[in-house]
């Protein structure tokens, strides 16, 4: 069944976005993470332009962190207070994105900025979760206790000024780190089209050693808000969330986020780590080979009038 | 219009009776009406030699151009070239304004009918709506393949560009029919039909008509919302996404 996408305009088959909807769904509830890496290739795949691509997916991941947000209030797995502090950092940093993001689509080369910056980001983390993932493994296969954090035990940018007392997060740090934290999430999002998931929680997990259990419902909450800023943002500033492709995403994921959060709640810490950094490495790898082979079509055509 | 002028000239003795062939179509629709089920669409354009006994007696058969042409832009084609480790875009040629959409459609062999240099004085066929690449010296050559080449090659994957031999019908002596099948992601615009009657290689009479691809209902008021008043668009978007995330939560809490 088909149908016709005003913003996009292009009709497409509505089984198969509901479809890419579900799935990129359950990964996303199983993850905590938005799955705007993943949706946007599958979304320029299918021939929506880019930019309405990225723009629509910022309504998708609201909606669907808003249930998700709802499923780890319930189960009392989020730090609200950690979830403000990041989400009005990542803000500023939205704005300062959208700004950065204009200014290099003026200047050329933007595809190519952006397939760079995936790659370095996401094979970076990806190979440091899987490490210290695999290590973990490791200790609890030899029967050997995993080392507990001793209290005070802090690194120097946990003790710079302006400490917080984060009684769910179990932790007590400067507001400075987290504030540029957000910050840097922000912008990244805002220039890559993402959420910022897999940027987060592995910086909530091993940067600030925030209670595993409420990571992902404080990264879900942080989707949650600047999202929403996002795209209010991108229908000011390139009027390219298309509603009707929000929709059927929307209605696609919010099943497949129900189900992926069940899914999550389930895994031990270790596995959890291990599949994420797994699935972070394989969409790093997939870019990468995207720059290095040798492409198919030597061309690619460019209408001008599509540039707000 | 063209011909009720004519016979007054005519009526006036002004114009030799021995005159040429005119040419008179008619388009299936005038406007092509875009709601959330419109998957593409056919348009039919039909048409008659006009001729009377005055005409000249031709040697060769009459051959039926039709070309249609959609909303024009600046297009630019990038080509990848090998940059150390990566493949990057590095030569970009720019072209003037080319039609975002187009297709010619011809009774014979379309290269015969017509010979380049009048593709080009007519501004006709795919060759010559692509030829007028803009002023910019950025046009680096390398490869095998042009940019207009691959420019042509890449918007006939899309089905925006088109070119059908053998495609006008002449049905009996004088009236032809042709079909021009519209994709789903035909540009949004006025599309221009020329439809040009040659025979042994010589323009005899051409005749133009046109339509609209426009959105209505749902479609059209989303696309206006989205341009008049983007906060309120970008709000309401917002709104109806933890909208629907709350109504899911509430669905699955039940079960």
């Amino acid at each position: 069944m088909q149908i016709y996408l005003p913003i996009a305009e292009i009709s497409v088959d509505v089984f198969l976005i509901l479809g890419m909807g579900a799935a990129v769904g359950f990964i996303s509830g199983m993850f905590g993470v938005g799955g705007g890496f993943l949706m946007t290739p599958l979304l320029i795949f299918v021939g929506i332009p880019p930019a309405v691509a990225v723009a629509t997916q910022a309504a998708q991941i609201t909606a669907s962190s808003t249930s998700g947000a709802i499923s780890y209030w319930r189960q009392k797995a989020l730090d609200e207070r950690l979830a403000l502090v990041l989400s009005t950092s990542s803000i500023l940093g939205t704005i300062v994105g959208v700004w950065t993001f204009n200014a290099l689509r003026r200047a050329g080369q933007l595809d190519l900025t952006i397939n760079l910056s995936y790659v370095a980001l996401m094979s970076f983390i990806g190979s440091f979760m899987l490490f210290e993932a695999l290590r973990a493994m490791l200790r609890r296969r030899r029967g050997r206790a995993i080392l507990k954090r001793k209290a005070g035990n802090h690194s120097w940018y946990q003790k710079l000024p302006l400490r917080v007392r984060f009684y769910k997060s179990q932790i007590c740090v400067s507001a400075i780190p987290l504030v540029a934290l957000g910050s840097f999430i922000g912008f990244a999002g805002a220039i890559l089209g993402i959420g910022g998931g897999f940027i987060l929680i592995p910086a909530l997990i091993y940067l600030f050693r925030v209670k595993t259990s409420v990571v992902v419902g404080t990264s879900i909450l942080q989707l949650l808000f600047s999202m929403m800023v996002t795209t209010i943002l991108h229908s000011m500033t390139n009027n390219s969330v298309d509603i009707v492709l929000a929709l059927l995403l929307i209605v696609g994921g919010v099943f497949g986020v129900q189900f992926g959060a069940r899914v999550g709640q389930k895994l031990r810490g270790e596995q959890f780590r291990l599949l994420l950094a797994l699935l972070v490495l394989a969409v790093g790898l997939r870019f990468g080979l995207e720059l290095v082979l040798k492409p198919e079509e030597m061309f690619s055509v460019r209408i001008q009038d599509s540039i707000p | 219009m063209n011909r009720f002028y004519f016979f007054c000239l005519l009526g006036l003795g002004l114009v030799s009776p021995l005159r040429a062939e005119g040419l008179v179509t008619m388009l299936s629709t005038n406007s092509v009406e875009i709601t959330s089920n419109y998957t593409g669409t056919e348009i039919s354009v039909f048409g008659a030699v006009e001729r009377d006994a005055q005409t000249i007696i031709r040697r060769t058969p009459y051959e039926i151009v039709v070309a249609v042409k959609g909303p024009s832009a600046p297009f630019i084609v990038r080509q990848k070239e090998h940059m150390g480790l990566i493949w990057v875009n590095a030569n970009q040629q720019k072209f003037g304004l080319v039609p975002k959409f187009y297709a010619v459609i011809s009774s014979g062999k379309f290269n015969s009918i017509v010979n380049s240099e009048q593709q080009n004085k007519l501004n006709l066929g795919l060759r010559a709506i692509t030829s007028r690449s803009s002023l910019s010296a950025e046009e680096i050559q390398l490869g095998n393949e042009s940019f207009q080449d691959a420019l042509i090659r890449l918007r006939k994957e899309q089905s925006l560009f088109k070119q059908d031999d053998d495609s006008v019908i002449m049905q009996r002596a004088n009236t032809f029919r042709a079909n021009l099948s519209l994709p789903a992601n035909a540009p949004l615009g006025r599309y221009e039909i020329m439809v040009y009657l040659f025979t042994g290689g010589t323009l005899l009479a051409s005749e133009s008509s046109g339509f609209y691809v426009r959105k209505i209902g749902f479609e059209a008021d989303t696309a206006l919302l989205s341009r008049s008043r983007p906060f309120v668009y970008g709000v309401l978007a917002a709104a109806m996404a933890i909208f629907a995330g709350w109504i899911a939560s509430v669905i699955f809490r039940r079960n």
